[in-house]
């Protein structure tokens, strides 16, 4: 009974989001103020629904309904609770259906906060957002309905939650990761708003702003999240493989960057109007592109959800319609708005322009490096690969130029800077930089290996140039107590969030540099020894979890010199049902360095194959992103957001 | 002189040398510059220790002196696992789901790894290795792929969307050289429309006269118009209800 | 020539969208048949059923023939054998079977058992027919790996001088058999067999 009433609910979204669509936007053509008041409450009975049908597969998939068909395929009555919870976004249909409720509630969300807005504008953005809707609420009920029975035969057992998937980062990954696709819905909402109604003053860059950092902040942590989550999971260590799927959501997240930056610009110079609206248009189009390269088959992943061509037909036909039709009412309107502010070469405007070259660059990168094999091969060329070899190195290209911008950039005035003033602080950060670099290399005890010493050097000129950035900021207020409560938040989230940034190239160089592995046959009292660490086999035993049995291996871990670092304790599961076998690594976590082992295959005469990682810096990787995350939360809380007259508001310097 | 000294020297946090502007600065950062690197000396004593790294060793790795376990795979030298190490991530199962032959467990991959393991022990370059499997298994099976006329484009579409990004700026500057500015610069208040005036550009093809609104403002006088026609709705419902709440 | 700058990304997407519609019908994980007009590697492998007898690539010379890698453990092997042998029957196809030997797992204590085997396939083609003029024991996977085999069932079509010319990777139906195999064989075999 309970999946039906999530079926109708679901009618019923679909229902409201027909409405929402349509009525807004009739009344913000015929001035007819009723229409355009009927938005919110539609967005929010739109979500009210769909947050049911989601709550009525959870149930479902709680109390073990094998009389759903995508129960039965996704779970198992052997499944911890909150894993079972979990599996309701486990599969195509269910995450479909994640996405549908996420999109309606970003959709209320914009209908909420909006009270500065004016009417009209409000009107038009909630019918855009209706819009969208519609087709992904219309393509989950019709193409892939989670609710569907199995009746009259049903299934005794489930058929288990995918091994890889019974794990914690499933239970926070998909959930941040979607609310930061979706949240680009909004910023195309404004863009597409804007387009209609013919106005991209400062006004509407400064409404779309929060709207933006918020998704951006969601994506940044979800692909963190996921990066964490692969290396703690997969069981060799590595954190980014270029998949399809990673690469799908990446994309999005650098085109979404060059955003946030660009809606600086426009907000506060009045220029680059045409970048921030192609960039918003631009970002929920890829995120758009990344649903349907992970649901249609058309690319190999692991992350690949079943393929299957009359989706992949439908989700296409409606990235045709939104993405073709926006980028022609882009083509149309926008040649013939130009922007009157001017600007000297060397100026802030220009800095962000760089930056903006820069992102879309890579995006290029990315979306060619994910999608040539298909091209290729369509063209009847024949059948490639493009994996890491080729975007490490393009990135590696890339990262030097971009870098070299992202320090000077926070320094450079808006309309025109002069060069002396700052050719001292920028001589000062360059040898701070020289200095952190050199000197942890030297403590590294290598000179030669290039990739970290740049990575340190290029991290450390974004990060000392940032800290000095704000310091020198602060003191203009007088002191620098006074500094400190006067700058505003969006300031210190761009100097938190570059710092990021510099974290996590710091991370990324050193570990790609350092990283140590061994692969050994060990016996029970065996030991071996890998960068200054040594690991000795105590105890290897069977298992015996809710759905899996297996072997656990426990180490102990001391230095060279004896002191003890720590007990380790690695498994290898057999999850029954699935007969699937997983290995849960052990990780110890420090910020200088991960010690990772990972349990293999016995082997005769009663060993075991273990594989051991010294991995350094790797999770400056992670707190980078956390890092860029925090700055755009601190930039979102920038007071300018929560003022309800734009009067009051004047232009920065 | 003394400005170039100063700041090289560490100041108390906070001090500043009189005359030399940002000097606060200077000395703060140089302390925590400094502090950074003591972190970093301290922070990793593996780091520290560490015998070998990807560049520089080419002697065996010796472990310690008690129960050495088998390395399942040895190798002639460090260089040589570091090539197995290479080559396995950077050749593809041609079985699996996106997965290099480290990763893998499909039969095909642990072949393929036994196999390139005996290559590499043999004494073959990377690109013999590559090339060996390559004829095998195509080019698919490489994550790199074949530098060709039709491939060419990976490297090339990204440097010219760079090139032609930075000549369009380049084109930018040069017709903004041209004539003044008609309209009040845009301050970013919040109350000026965007299109502002037209710069006298040659291909421009509406009609225009200094002071002319282009299409994007005269959609914006619609919205004005809209606007105020919603105010005046809302006005008429105020009277409306005002009058209805008089009759009760 | 600004106004058409603006029109390019939805150009770029609207070509995009043309290789994504044909993108979806078609495999993804298809790889090339890199062996066609390859001559077959070097071998030197026993006889199934006879292990005193080997084959190298010269003894099967002389006639074109059907080569298809196969194991017991392969359900969709199994499942093509009855075909297969209606056309070694009816129309006098040469076939040979390629034994693909997966690796013994030492948790389970499995150790390769040749007799076992033996009495597995006789068990096997017994019951879903014997399309196999013989089959040579691939133990090792080294002549797998060298014809570019990544798992069972693939099919070689092999000419008379033991060049290659055809790969299909997966099973043999009647309508895989005549939209893409039966011309090459008919074109290298010389004409249908008595």
């Amino acid at each position: 009974m309970i999946p039906e009433l999530g079926q109708l609910a679901l009618t019923f979204a679909l229902a409201f989001s027909i409405i929402l669509g349509i009525v807004p936007l009739l009344g913000s053509f015929t001035a007819n103020e009723r229409a355009l008041l009927v938005a919110k409450p539609l967005a929010s009975a739109m979500f009210v629904f769909t947050l049911i049908a989601f709550c009525a597969l959870s149930w479902a998939f709680y109390h073990d309904d094998f009389t759903v068909l995508n129960v039965a395929n996704n779970s198992s009555s052997l499944l911890p609770w909150y894993f079972k919870l979990t599996a309701v976004w486990g599969s195509h249909e269910g995450s479909m259906l994640m996405w549908v409720m996420i999109l309606a509630l970003w959709t209320a969300a914009v209908g909420f906060y909006s009270k500065g807005l004016p009417l009209l504008m409000q009107g038009r953005i909630l019918g855009v957002m209706g819009l969208i809707n519609i087709g992904f609420i219309a393509f989950s009920l019709f193409m892939s309905n989670p609710f569907e029975r199995t009746l009259p035969f049903f299934p005794v057992e489930g058929s288990d939650l995918n091994p890889l998937l019974q794990d914690y980062g499933m239970i926070i990954h998909p959930p941040l990761l979607y609310m930061g696709y979706v949240g680009f819905a909004v910023s195309f909402a404004f863009a597409i708003a804007a387009l209609i109604g013919g106005k991209f003053d400062s006004t509407w860059a400064r409404w779309a702003r929060p709207w933006t950092l918020a998704a951006w902040l969601f994506l940044t942590l979800g692909i963190m999240l996921g990066s964490w989550w692969a290396y703690k999971e997969l069981g060799w260590g590595g954190w980014w493989f270029w998949d399809p799927v990673e690469n799908a959501s990446f994309m999005p997240w650098l085109v979404g960057t060059a955003l946030i930056h660009s809606l600086a610009v426009t907000e506060k110079r009045g220029t680059f109007k045409s970048w921030t609206v192609l960039l918003a248009l631009g970002a929920f189009s890829l995120s758009l592109l990344g649903a349907f390269l992970v649901r249609s088959g058309v690319l190999v992943s692991v992350h690949s959800f079943a393929a299957d061509p009359e989706r992949g037909v439908f989700l296409l036909i409606f990235l045709l319609i939104v993405i073709g039709g926006s980028l022609l009412l882009y083509a149309s309107r926008m040649h013939s708005v130009r922007s009157q502010a001017r600007y000297e070469i060397f100026s802030r405007e220009v800095m962000l322009w760089g930056n903006n070259v820069f992102l879309l660059t890579a995006t290029l990168v990315v979306l060619l490096g994910t999608l040539f094999p298909l091209v290729h091969k369509e063209l009847g060329l024949g059948s490639i690969s493009i994996g890491e070899p080729f975007f490490n190195q393009m990135f590696y290209y890339l990262n030097i130029p971009f870098a070299l911008l992202l320090g000077l950039g926070p320094w450079v005035r808006w309309k025109q800077q002069k060069a002396a003033p700052l050719l001292k602080p920028m001589a000062l950060v360059a040898v701070f930089s020289l200095v952190v670099a050199l000197g942890t290399m030297a403590a590294t005890q290598s000179i030669t290996a290039n990739l970290a010493l740049l990575g340190l050097l290029l991290g450390a000129w974004v990060g000392v140039s940032a800290l000095m950035e704000v310091y020198q900021r602060l003191q203009q207020f007088g002191s620098l107590s006074q500094g400190v409560a006067k700058l505003q938040a969006s300031h210190y989230g761009m100097t938190i969030a570059h710092i990021g940034f510099a974290v996590m190239i710091v991370g990324i160089a050193m570990t790609l540099t350092y990283s140590e592995e061994r692969d050994v046959r060990m016996e029970i009292g065996d030991r071996v020894v890998l960068a200054g660490y040594e690991f000795e086999l105590q105890d290897v035993y069977k298992l015996n979890g809710p759905n899996y049995g297996g072997e656990a291996a426990e180490l102990d871990v001391r230095r060279i010199d004896g002191t003890y670092v720590t007990h380790l304790h690695a498994e290898k599961r057999e999850y029954t049902i699935q007969r699937m076998m997983m290995t849960e690594a052990a990780i110890h976590a420090r910020l200088s360095r991960d010690l990772y082992v990972s349990l293999g295959e016995a082997l005769p005469g009663n060993a075991w194959a273990i594989r051991v990682y010294v991995k350094p810096f790797v999770r400056w990787i992670w707190l980078g992103g956390l890092l860029m995350s925090l700055g755009a939360l601190i930039a979102l809380l920038d007071k300018r957001y929560r003022r309800k007259s734009p009067n009051a508001e004047a232009a920065h310097a | 002189m003394n400005r170039f000294f100063t700041p090289f020297l560490i100041y108390c946090p906070g001090s500043a040398v009189p005359g030399v502007p940002g000097s606060r600065a200077v000395s703060l950062t140089s302390l925590y510059a400094v502090l950074f690197s003591l972190f970093m000396l301290s922070q990793s004593p593996a780091v520290l220790a560490s015998e070998t790294t990807a560049t520089t060793a080419m002697n065996v790795e010796q472990p310690a002196a008690v129960a050495a376990p088998q390395e399942l795979q040895q190798f002639d030298s460090e260089q040589q696992r570091q090539l197995y190490l290479k080559l396995t991530a950077e050749l593809r199962c041609p079985q699996c789901q996106n997965q290099n032959i480290a990763d893998s467990n499909a039969v095909v991959a642990v072949d393929m790894r036994e196999k390139t393991y005996e290559l590499v022990q043999q004494g073959l370059n990377r690109n013999d290795v590559l090339d060996y499997m390559i004829d095998r298994y195509g080019d698919f099976v490489h994550y790199q792929p074949p530098v060709n006329r039709v491939t060419i484009w990976l490297w090339l579409a990204p440097v010219l969307l760079l090139i032609g990004l930075f000549l369009l700026q380049l084109k930018r500057r040069a017709t903004q050289m041209a004539p003044p500015e008609t309209y009040p610069h845009n301050s970013g208040t919040g109350l000026t429309s965007s299109a502002a005036a037209t710069t006298s550009h040659p291909h421009d093809t509406y009609p225009h006269v200094s002071g002319t609104k282009e299409m994007g403002t005269d959609r914006d006088e619609v919205n004005k118009i809209t606007e105020s026609k919603i105010q005046l709705n809302k006005e008429l419902d105020q009277i409306i209800e005002h009058y209805r709440s008089k009759k009760s | 020539m600004r106004k058409v700058l603006f029109y390019v990304p939805l150009v770029l997407f609207l070509g995009l969208s043309l290789f994504l519609l044909s993108g979806l019908f078609s495999d993804p994980r298809e790889r090339d048949a890199v062996m066609v007009g390859k001559p077959l590697p070097a071998f030197s492998l026993p006889d199934l059923m006879n292990p005193a007898q080997t084959w190298t690539p010269d003894a099967l010379k002389g006639q074109a023939f059907l080569l298809n890698v196969w194991g017991v453990w392969c359900p969709t092997c199994n499942a093509e054998l009855g075909y297969m042998t209606q056309l070694r029957n009816e129309q006098g196809v040469r076939i040979i079977g390629l034994y693909y030997v997966l690796p013994e797992d030492p948790m389970f204590g499995q150790v390769f058992n040749l007799p076992v085997l033996q009495a597995e396939v006789a068990t096997k083609l017994q019951q879903f027919g014997d399309p196999y003029q013989f089959n040579i024991l691939d133990q090792q996977r080294r002549l797998s790996l060298d014809l570019g085999v990544s798992g069972a069932p693939e099919h070689f079509i092999v000419d008379a001088e033991g060049i290659v010319r055809a790969h299909h990777i997966g099973d043999i139906n009647p309508q895989v058999w005549r939209t893409k195999l039966a011309a090459v064989y008919q074109q290298f075999a010389g004409g249908p067999q008595p």
